[in-house]
């Protein structure tokens, strides 16, 4: 069967936000009364055109929309505290999926590692599967503690690369090909939040000798009318555009 | 207001922990997210991006309306130069309360019981106001907002008769389906929208003010359905019709019946029960998809009695409302789905009668929901959505108040007063609201529970002086508790009024007992006008009348109509001369019309048509108008063209008091802040005094006269009492 399109998978996981979305803010939000701060809104909205032709009336109509937007974005606020960290975890998620392309085989990339100390750069070794082969010597740009290694790969397919340093392994997954896999562009040594929003590979030991690793994938970019954009943006107008077609039939005032 | 409403307007608790929440949820979003992260997810970016938008809307709205102000005032200016500058006074506040009397009031002020009103006769006016002839509030309201006879607006009743099927259609406006539809085989698309078309006649006054440049706001005044286009603010009153084109059917579910009954304002449908659940269904609007007559909408429903008792639960259009016994619910929306197409949307009120030993739930006549109208209750369309935006939900039926529902005993007295009350405080709302924002112009406001309350409770009111007064019975002093509440209304207006406002209060008529019914088809069928067909007994609405050999037959409260050639499709009578010396004769004889039973005068007078009003639409009255003596009215049977054997009967109904009788024993009251000078005032003069009051030309076709109105030290008075 083949697989559904970048596009296609994203308009799913944007109904299924969505579908999670209107859920959490009708079953963590007093509905009733983000109706009633709606219709203030609309009320007020309407008193402006209703009664143009008296300043005072307009002017406390205007004063009395600002209170009701602010009890509404009050009334808001505990869905929108209450999804935050699930709809983190879900940008995690795509981030790591739609963000980047595999490397296509035959083609070129680059690796670069970041060190603790700039003396450990003449001890690394780069070790590469059959399939990935180096297509020119490493580059040493100390001032940054850092090197970087043209490569290319021979076939499709997920493979490890390793780096040693002082008998350390450290290793890095590289996708080549048309595989739909979790492309992971960076594997770090960094703090819980940074493991959070990037979960994909395990994060590099704290205190070790490597600070990063890092592939450059090229970008994944979507073809909307003239414009070629990143995944959020498509993501984020397929979720509203789904969220204001499903909150009648789930029944949510948002 | 309810629990919830209050709840949903005012909760400061609430809101200071919801800010409070707010600030912890600010603080903690600038200390721990990173700033790649700026999407909030569909829900809570909504509100953000929502509120953004509207907010930024309306700053740009309300920027256009101050910075085009000065320029919109500067034409305003030129057009209306002498709007106010003739004006005595800058604003009028007219309170309308259908069918207050006169007699009560006087009675209850004495008793100390009316400290506004008493406080207005005082530094004011107080007199009793001539109503119209018939006094029926669609005829005396037209006659208030148009300063002329009836002859000149064309209302004479709630109803006048098909003259091709002498059958009674609504007087005040008719509503007619689109001219084209697509016809596929069962189904019809219709190609337009439905036409509407008032029956009134004559300009209402607003109009006029309006164009001088004077503001109106226009709530709730009868026969403003269809609302007509002004320069001003309108809510359409009396004459609304619910979601099925009737002045008001309310549905009754019930598991006491088998099959379904279909009454003139009702509509019994037994529930159908599986497992635990009752199921039933809202009648609705016929179905404008389908060429087959008959076929209606419907929203089904179903009910589950709590385990506990005296509760209930229903469910509905996706949506769960649980209700107490004895309690009415708050609006509901429903949705009536005509086939793939849109929806139609009413709003309605469930009331728990009663659970056991029979579940009985009553549903109020499904009204216009005043968000989504189906047909227009408002000029401009957007006030009907802005008070129901502002106010929360409210009744846009003209005749709310299910009196039908009471005196057919689907309901019961404490439950039709709730529901009274329930209305009155939304109308209330609407009111102040409206008065807020009247600066300056004229602020009228109608409101109907006076009518509704003692026409459905005048049998309890106790005569002057009845030791019964001092009972606690609800009923007994329901008419007593209504005046108090309304001088109450009119107290909370003197306080919201500056010292230059005039103040009018007024009734359309008064009220009077209804005790003993007058069958005038009976009396025209014994005296040799109306014609039965040999041997056929009498039905509903002329059945069995022989039209070829009938001469007069009435139809509606007070009205007789000869049966003329060329007018009639089946006429009998002679135009002309024939027919004059026919509405003489019957005038004659009915005069003074005394009933056997007591020998007490049944029909005071009788008028002929052609004397009593003048205009271009004297032609449609009833040829002679019925004036019914104090205790008397139409009885039921001849309101629905039916003859039965005897002439009188007794009215044994809950509707008990009326005023469809000679319009001399039913004035209405007039009250003021100012001065009025002279007496013998009419409905008829109001519209010409407020015209002469705002400086704007009284036109020449109006027949009432304006009043000589001094401010003078009344005004202070009042504010200083």
């Amino acid at each position: 069967m083949k697989p559904l399109p970048a596009l296609g998978v994203l308009a799913l996981f944007a109904i299924l936000t969505a579908v999670f979305s209107l859920l959490i803010v009708r079953w963590t939000s007093n509905q009733k009364a983000i109706r009633r701060m709606k219709d203030l809104i609309g009320a007020h909205v309407l008193e402006v055109r209703l009664f143009s032709d008296q300043p005072r009336v307009v002017l406390r109509a205007y004063l009395s929309l600002l209170v009701s937007l602010f009890g509404y974005l009050a009334y808001a606020m505990v869905p929108l505290l209450v999804l935050g960290l699930p709809l983190l975890l879900i940008y995690g998620q795509l981030e790591d999926r739609f963000a980047h392309m595999p490397v296509r085989p035959g083609c070129d990339f680059l690796l670069s590692a970041n060190f603790a100390t700039e003396d450990s750069l003449a001890d690394v070794v780069l070790r590469l599967p059959p399939e990935l082969v180096q297509t020119a010597p490493p580059v040493q740009i100390g001032a940054e503690r850092e090197i970087d290694w043209r490569i290319q790969g021979k076939r499709s397919g997920i493979f490890d690369l390793d780096l040693v340093l002082h008998g350390q392994e450290l290793s890095k997954r590289v996708v080549i090909g048309p595989e739909s896999a979790r492309i992971v562009p960076g594997r770090m040594a960094g703090s819980f939040w940074q493991q959070f929003m990037s979960p994909g590979e395990p994060p590099l030991p704290r205190g070790g000798l490597v600070e990063q690793i890092r592939i450059q994938y090229p970008l994944r970019l979507f073809r909307v009318g003239p414009w070629k954009v990143g995944w959020l943006v498509p993501y984020a107008a397929l979720t509203v555009i789904a969220v204001v077609l499903l909150r009648t039939p789930l029944r949510t005032e948002i | 207001m309810t629990s919830a409403q209050q709840r949903g307007r005012r909760d400061p608790h609430g809101v200071r922990k919801l800010f409070l929440l707010l600030l912890v949820a600010v603080a903690s979003l600038l200390v721990f997210a990173p700033p790649a992260h700026a999407y909030v997810g569909p829900g809570a970016g909504f509100a953000v991006v929502s509120s953004l938008l509207t907010w930024l809307l309306a700053t740009l709205q309300a920027i256009f309306a101050f910075l085009t102000w000065p320029i919109r005032q500067f034409f305003r200016f030129l057009r209306h130069r002498r709007a106010y500058r003739k004006a005595q006074t800058r604003r009028t506040i007219i309170l309308g309360f259908d069918g207050m009397d006169p007699v009560l009031t006087e009675r209850f002020m004495k008793q100390g019981k009316l400290p506004n009103l008493a406080r207005l006769r005082q530094t004011g006016t107080f007199q009793t106001l001539a109503t119209t002839l018939p006094p029926i509030s669609p005829v005396a309201w037209s006659s208030f907002l148009t300063g002329v006879n009836p002859g000149k607006h064309n209302i004479y009743d709630f109803v006048m008769p098909d003259r091709r099927r002498y059958l009674p259609e609504l007087s005040s406006a008719r509503i007619r389906g689109p001219r084209r539809y697509l016809n596929i085989g069962r189904y019809k698309i219709p190609l337009g929208r439905a036409r509407i078309s008032p029956l009134r006649k004559s300009t209402p006054f607003w109009h006029y003010l309006a164009k001088a440049g004077v503001s109106c706001s226009i709530i709730r005044v009868p026969v403003t359905f269809p609302p007509e286009k002004f320069p001003g603010l309108l809510l359409s009153g009396m004459c609304v019709p619910d979601i099925q084109g009737t002045q008001g059917t309310f549905s009754f579910h019930t598991t006491r019946n088998s099959s379904e009954e279909t009454g003139s304002n009702r509509v019994v449908v037994p529930f159908a029960k599986h497992n635990e659940w009752f199921y039933s269904h809202i009648p609705g609007p016929p179905d404008p998809l389908r060429t087959d007559s008959g076929a209606e909408l419907r929203a089904p429903f179903s009910v589950k009695a709590a385990a506990s008792g005296g509760e209930a639960s229903i469910r509905i259009d996706g949506q769960r409302i649980s209700i107490s016994e004895g309690k009415y619910s708050e609006w509901v929306e429903l949705k009536f789905h005509a086939g793939i197409g849109p929806s139609i949307k009413g709003i309605c009120r469930f009331y728990l009668k009663s659970v056991e030993p029979h579940l009985e739930l009553y549903v109020t006549p499904v009204n216009i929901h005043p968000m989504h109208p189906a047909l227009p209750i408002s000029h401009p369309l957007t006030y009907s959505v802005y008070l129901a935006k502002l106010n929360g939900l409210y009744a846009t039926l003209g005749l709310a108040e299910d009196t039908w529902a009471l005196n057919d005993g689907f309901l019961t007295e404490d439950a039709f007063l709730d529901q009274c009350y329930l209305i009155h405080e939304e109308r209330e709302r609407m009111f102040f609201d409206s008065l807020e924002k009247t600066a300056q112009g004229v602020c009228i406001c109608v409101f109907d529970i006076t009518d509704r309350v003692q026409h459905m409770f005048w049998r309890h009111l106790p005569k002057a002086g009845d030791p019964r007064a001092e009972t606690e019975s609800r009923a007994t002093n329901a008419i007593e508790a209504l005046y108090v509440r309304m001088d109450q209304l009119i107290g909370r207006t003197i306080d919201a009024m500056s010292r230059d406002d005039l103040l009018l209060i007024v009734s359309d008529h008064g009220f009077k007992g209804f005790e003993r019914g007058v069958n005038l088809n009976s009396w025209l069928h014994q005296h040799g006008y109306l014609s039965l067909r040999e041997g056929a007994p009498s039905g509903d609405w002329f059945r069995d009348v022989d039209w070829t050999k009938t001469r007069a037959y009435s139809l509606g409260l007070n009205g007789i109509y000869l049966n003329v050639k060329g007018r009639e499709s089946m006429g009998a009578v002679e135009p002309g001369s024939e027919a004059a010396r026919l509405r003489a004769e019957l005038c004659e004889r009915l005069q003074g019309l005394t009933d056997p039973e007591n020998s007490r005068v049944a029909i005071l007078r009788a008028f002929d048509a052609m004397k009593a009003y003048r205009g271009p639409y004297r032609e449609n009255a009833p040829d002679v108008i019925v004036g019914f003596g104090e205790g008397y009215r139409a009885s039921w049977d001849s309101a629905q063209g039916r003859v039965t054997s005897a002439v009188f009967d007794v009215n044994s109904k809950a509707w008990s008091g009326d005023h469809c009788i000679d319009p001399g024993l039913v004035p209405g009251i007039l009250f003021s802040n100012w001065k009025i000078a002279g007496e013998r005032h009419a409905i008829t003069d109001i519209a010409p005094t407020l015209l002469s009051l705002f400086g704007v030309q009284v036109p020449l076709h109006m027949d009432g006269k304006a009043w000589a109105m001094t401010p003078s030290a009344s005004r202070l008075a009042l504010q200083e009492s």
